[in-house]
């Protein structure tokens, strides 16, 4: 296992707001938690569910996490294969190549609790995301494998990509807030919201990119590579969310969110673009010479600036019978962004519990043209004064194995009182 | 719970099971296409405006020159008659006694003047038997002191021949054109002795050889001979291109600064010697087969027809021989002096119009490749093999064969093979032959040839064939004239992880 996660931590960097973690929990059911999040995991979730309930509800530190990382090409099986080869021949580098859909991509993100506490139907809490994202164009590895030939290879951000951001929230949240007035036949709905104030850590992203290599017996070989990324530490922001969540039947609940609302990180105490530039033109062996290419490298400090956080829909539905819940989300975001995806996708988990105190999940979550769909798996132990649990999450298989292109992990402790 | 615990346990070992090869670096092979070259070399690029230079129809020919003079004409000698004297001529005291003359002509008959200045020379006189309180006074009415003021003589009793310098002196007037021939006097006695008294005997000698430092008039098959040894040229062909190319055509222009006064013939040979030893010499003519004619002043004479045999041989030492300026100045007059020499310089023009021959030149100069530590640590380390393909446009109607020997030791000689490690052909054919691009020649280097740029120094020594034309051609100096060379190089090149 261990070298299972160095492997995945290793495969690729790349942040997609697929399987976008919210709390570390949310892992257990493939990404379907919208209805299943309580306690403090309602403020992130659908905070309509923010109910006085038995016990309250406490974060320790680091213990709820998730994290991910996955790429969009790449599996156990072709790293072995790769590592076991002596030399990798034409088939070896066709087989690397035909994996991937014009750029490898990958990404990572993760999340954890630095605390939190639910009572009655409110919540005060907070977590560390971070989030990157990168891909390459699938030129670039052709390049590195094979050489280059006597054509234009030209790069630019649609294939070519890197960004990072990381934030802490200190989120409020309050539900359980049924709508008054509401006509007798509809069964009554809740209503919660959530609101985060947002301090940014940092942010990097490529601004402007764009390269082209050119090899010809009669221009040379021309290069040229122009770079700029916006870099920036600390910053502020702000983020809401509202919920809704009813049982209109006996064991069905659904539920309606929308976050990200007035989402933005404004970027205000050291702001940078890191610009660097590089051309050779018309270079043969024969003239080469030390001043044969210009490079050059700049900082300059730019204004402050903002980065969106769009909104993002999602809807839910919860159906419990007795030991067993299913579940299903589909999420929907405005834009896309490092946190949000405008393709929508769904996904499906059960949790079954034929011990009550042994619960375990099964979760599925469908892929879009960017990200492979994956699978997870939880278990969790829960007592009168907590629970804890573990899950894993595998993409583009249904279990981890060879095949698998990406990997999740969660964890969470909650403890009652 | 049944169900529950071997799901569990089914997912456990699943993962637990997934075998994950240790990291290694990974290794492959890629290949890259590098532009290696794109230059056009200029026929013109040859010119370096001191031995090959380019006329007006942009035709290249080599050039060469030599100067050389002649001594200065140095003292003009004559040699007056031997008549030119009058001895013990008793003088009488008389009013008026008549003029005298002796004649004064060139006894070799070299020289006709009418003015010359002396630089040596002398008249003797003696007056003997002179009466008492006489004397007697000769004024030359053609013989002037250096201040054009006439040569006088006072006699005096002697009893031996007085000697009269005439340096400086000169006979008649500078400008005139009427010949000296005869030198001219008077003589003038006085005496306390009664009239028609016999005072005196008067001896006047004046035939001894002169010399004159400038004359004006005519002179007679007098010669100026070239200094010995000054003018020769040497020849250095460019990679000895001598052994592979005849020349066609050529010309020497030679040219005269005259500075006698007096028109002269020249005549001579051209002397020429190539690297085998083959000698031939040719008579400097005009091509109507006459000796050239060097009037005063500049003149300028071009030989072209007589040195075509001078050419056959590709000589490296041409010089002329018995180079001599005969002076006869005929009916016309002139003037010159001692100081007076004719120089002359030559210019061998040679163009670019030959005949080439199948022969290997072998380049004198050997190529060394100096490759950093670093780099030759990657090649040795990296480079599986590479292969170089050559595009090559050719504008000039030459083709040759191009051979290539690599070594990693310096002194590579051609003809040993085991002074290198291998070589590389690339024919490149001639424009009368292809017009156009010529097919791609590909240079394959395997992994073990690639490798030997695995050393910090490798060596590079070319040999050219050339094609025999089979008839002259001509190498012109246009924008038009090039061998444009294109290559790209496609090297194999062994990653050893990233």
């Amino acid at each position: 296992m261990k070298k299972l996660i160095l492997l995945s931590l290793t495969m690729v960097i790349v942040f997609s707001s697929l399987a976008a973690i919210k709390t570390g929990k949310s892992i257990f059911y493939a990404d379907s938690y919208m209805l299943r999040a309580r306690g403090v995991e309602a403020a992130y979730w659908n905070p309509a569910n923010l109910m006085a309930g038995k016990y309250y509800d406490l974060w320790v530190p680091g213990v709820n996490t998730g994290i991910f990382v996955n790429n969009n090409a790449l599996d156990l099986d072709t790293y072995n294969y790769v590592m076991s080869q002596e030399r990798l021949n034409d088939d070896d580098k066709q087989l690397i190549l035909g994996k991937m859909d014009g750029s490898l991509r990958g990404s990572m993100r993760g999340n954890t609790s630095i605390f939190g506490y639910a009572f009655e139907n409110m919540s005060i809490s907070s977590s560390l995301t971070v989030a990157g994202k990168m891909s390459v164009s699938k030129d670039y590895l052709d390049l590195l494998l094979n050489g280059n030939t006597e054509a234009e290879y030209i790069f630019d951000t649609a294939t070519n990509d890197l960004a990072a951001l990381s934030f802490v929230d200190i989120t409020f949240g309050m539900g359980g807030i049924n709508i008054p007035y509401l006509p007798d036949k509809i069964p009554p709905i809740r209503f919660g919201f959530s609101a985060s104030a947002l301090a940014g850590v940092g942010n990097a992203e490529i601004e402007e990119y764009s390269g082209i290599l050119r090899s010809s017996i009669d221009s040379g070989l021309y290069l040229s590579q122009d770079l700029t990324i916006r870099t920036a530490i600390g910053g502020t922001g702000f983020k809401g969310m509202i919920g809704f969540a009813s049982n209109p039947l006996p064991g069905l609940e659904v539920g309606l969110t929308l976050d990200n609302i007035f989402g933005t990180i404004k970027w205000n105490m050291i702001t940078e673009n890191r610009n660097y530039s590089f051309e050779a033109d018309s270079i043969y062996v024969a003239n080469i010479n030390e001043d044969f290419y210009t490079q050059t490298k700049s900082t300059e400090d730019i204004a402050s600036y903002s980065t969106k956080l769009p909104a993002e829909l999602r809807l839910g539905a919860l159906w419990t019978y007795g030991i067993y819940s299913f579940s299903t989300d589909y999420v929907q975001g405005f834009k896309n962004s490092m946190v949000t995806s405008n393709i929508g996708r769904f996904s499906l988990a059960t949790q079954v519990a034929p011990i009550s105190w042994l619960p375990f999940s099964i979760g599925f979550s469908t892929g879009d043209s960017q990200n492979p769909w994956s699978a997870s798996y939880g278990i969790s132990f829960r007592s009168e004064t907590g629970e804890i649990g573990l899950a894993v999450q595998s993409f583009e298989t249904l279990i981890p194995n060879y095949k698998t292109k990406g990997i999740s992990f969660g964890s969470f402790l909650r403890i009652n009182y | 719970m049944k169900y529950y615990g071997i799901l569990l346990i089914a997912i456990l070992v699943l993962l637990g099971a997934c075998d994950i090869k240790s990291p290694v670096k990974p290794k492959w092979d890629v290949e890259l296409a590098i532009p290696l070259i794109n230059e056009k070399y200029y026929v013109s690029d040859l010119v370096d405006s001191v031995n090959i230079l380019a006329d007006d129809n942009n035709v290249l020919y080599l050039t060469s020159n030599g100067a050389v003079s002649t001594p200065t004409f140095g003292v003009i000698p004559f040699t007056p008659p031997p008549n030119a004297s009058a001895e013990d001529v008793p003088v009488y005291k008389v009013n008026n006694i008549p003029p005298l003359s002796m004649p004064f002509e060139d006894h070799a008959g070299k020289v006709q003047f009418s003015y010359a200045k002396i630089a040596t020379g002398a008249l003797k006189t003696k007056f003997t038997s002179l009466v008492a309180g006489s004397s007697v006074t000769l004024t030359f009415a053609n013989l002037y002191n250096a201040d054009n003021s006439p040569f006088v003589i006072h006699a005096t009793h002697t009893t031996s021949l007085v000697t009269w310098d005439l340096a400086g002196c000169h006979f008649g007037v500078s400008g005139s054109s009427a010949p000296f021939t005869a030198l001219n006097f008077s003589v003038v006695a006085e005496s306390p002795a009664a009239a028609n008294t016999h005072i005196g005997d008067l001896s006047l000698l004046a035939n001894e050889p002169m010399g004159f430092e400038e004359i004006q008039g005519k002179i007679i098959d007098f010669t100026l001979g070239l200094q010995d040894n000054i003018a020769s040229i040497d020849i250095d062909y460019p990679q000895d291109l001598n052994q592979s190319v005849t020349l066609e055509s050529a010309s020497i222009i030679i040219e005269v600064n005259n500075q006698v006064g007096f028109g002269a013939v020249f005549s001579g040979q051209f002397y020429a010697l190539n690297e085998a030893g083959e000698e031939i010499t040719v008579p400097i003519k005009d091509d109507q087969g006459q000796d050239f004619q060097a009037i005063p002043g500049l003149n300028s004479f071009v030989v072209s027809e007589s040195i075509s045999d001078l050419l056959s041989i590709m000589p490296t030492h041409i010089e002329i021989r018995n180079g001599l300026f005969t002076i006869n100045t005929g009916a016309q007059t002139g003037s010159v002096s001692a100081a007076d020499y004719i120089d002359l310089s030559y210019i061998i023009n040679a163009p670019f119009i030959f005949t080439l021959h199948a022969n290997d030149i072998v380049v004198q100069k050997e190529v060394a490749i100096a490759i950093s530590s670093v780099n030759a640590e990657r090649v040795k380390k990296n480079a599986l093999g590479a292969t170089l393909k050559i595009y090559a446009l050719n504008k000039l109607p030459v083709g040759a064969t191009a051979t290539a020997y690599f070594s990693s030791t310096p002194n590579i000689d051609v003809n040993d093979s085991t002074s290198y490690d291998y070589t590389k052909v690339a024919t490149i054919q001639s424009s009368e032959v292809i017009a156009g691009e010529q097919p791609p020649v590909e240079i394959t280097l395997t992994e073990s040839e690639i490798k030997l740029f695995g050393n910090t120094h490798v060596y590079l020594r070319w040999k050219f064939s050339f094609f025999d034309s089979g008839h002259p051609i001509t190498i012109h100096g246009s924008t038009a004239d090039y061998i444009q060379i294109k290559s790209m190089l496609y090297t194999k090149i062994a990653v050893d992880g990233l």
